[in-house]
């Protein structure tokens, strides 16, 4: 089965804004925005992720991506 | 977690913890005690105390007030010994006499000597051992209880499964004791030996593996939560 990679990084270099600064916005501490980040989560609550797609101004598809495994 | 929450369950370990020291502490001191009596009856000849127990109890079964047919009474009655199914005594008699059932126990014959109140002494020391072991596990698990931040964590399972399976042996052990200790009364007595089961610390085991296998579904329950963001 493949996995889902969240694409937090490559949005937030984009948008050009901080982890703190979208902590702030989100309203998620800084520590479970870099968990987030990383992949260290196994579950994203759909208010983060609304939260997320407002701050950043994107759709979820923008933030989730599939990929099969090699 | 709520931290009143937290703060009671922290404080529920640290009182249980506490009652489970002084319990331990009891029983080293009435293990000291069961030591000192094995010493002192290991130190003497076993005719140094002899207890002689002088009883009887006579039961009559009045005829008048209850049906009783002397036919009905041939498979307990015996050869005037107590018999019931397997168990057979030679000091309860029992007669029927003009339609009255007539039971006699006479214990005037039964004496201990001090191998027997040794031995006495050895299964209960045995027996308050198990105990304490199972106590030091129950005081670890109350120990995390005191120190943890959500009683759904690995590390509390593991003692909870470690105080489950010490309670396996603890409970063997005292019950083998517990029956030696009454054995040594019953063969006495009434010259014959049995052994008996508790129901109740059978279930109490039981008890605690439900316990550790819902705790565990609790802590999967919890690492699903704080991976959620």
């Amino acid at each position: 089965m493949g996995q889902i990679i969240v694409r937090l990084d490559r949005m937030m270099a984009d948008r050009k804004i901080s982890l703190n600064e979208l902590s702030e916005k989100v309203g998620v501490t800084t520590v479970n925005l870099s968990k987030l980040k990383n992949g260290h989560v196994s579950a994203i609550r759909f208010s983060t992720l609304t939260a997320l797609c407002s701050a950043l101004d994107c759709q979820p598809g923008d933030l989730l991506e599939y990929a099969e495994d090699a | 977690m709520e931290n009143s929450v937290k703060t009671k369950i922290n404080t529920f370990g640290k009182v249980f913890r506490i009652i489970t020291t002084v319990f331990i502490v009891c029983l080293y001191v009435i293990e000291g005690f069961l030591l000192l009596g094995t010493v002192l009856s290991a130190a003497f000849p076993k005719d140094a105390v002899v207890v002689d127990v002088s009883a009887g109890v006579d039961v009559k079964i009045n005829n008048s007030y209850f049906d009783i047919d002397n036919g009905k009474f041939s498979a307990v009655i015996g050869d005037g010994k107590l018999s019931l199914g397997s168990f057979v005594s030679d000091k309860v008699k029992v007669k029927a006499d003009n339609g009255s059932l007539l039971v006699n126990a006479d214990f005037s014959d039964c004496h201990f000597d001090l191998s027997d109140i040794m031995m006495i002494f050895i299964c209960a020391i045995i027996s308050v051992a198990a105990v304490i072991v199972a106590l030091y596990f129950f005081r670890a698990l109350m120990k995390r209880f005191e120190k943890c931040e959500t009683p759904f964590e690995d590390e509390i399972i593991k003692k909870m499964r470690t105080f489950a399976i010490a309670l396996i042996p603890t409970l063997a052990v005292s019950m083998i004791a517990k029956n030696m200790i009454g054995n040594v009364f019953s063969y006495a007595f009434i010259g014959d030996t049995s052994i008996s089961i508790d129901m109740l610390p059978v279930a109490f085991v039981v008890v605690v593996f439900v316990l550790t296998a819902i705790f565990r579904y609790g802590a999967q329950l919890q690492k699903e939560h704080d991976e959620t963001v």
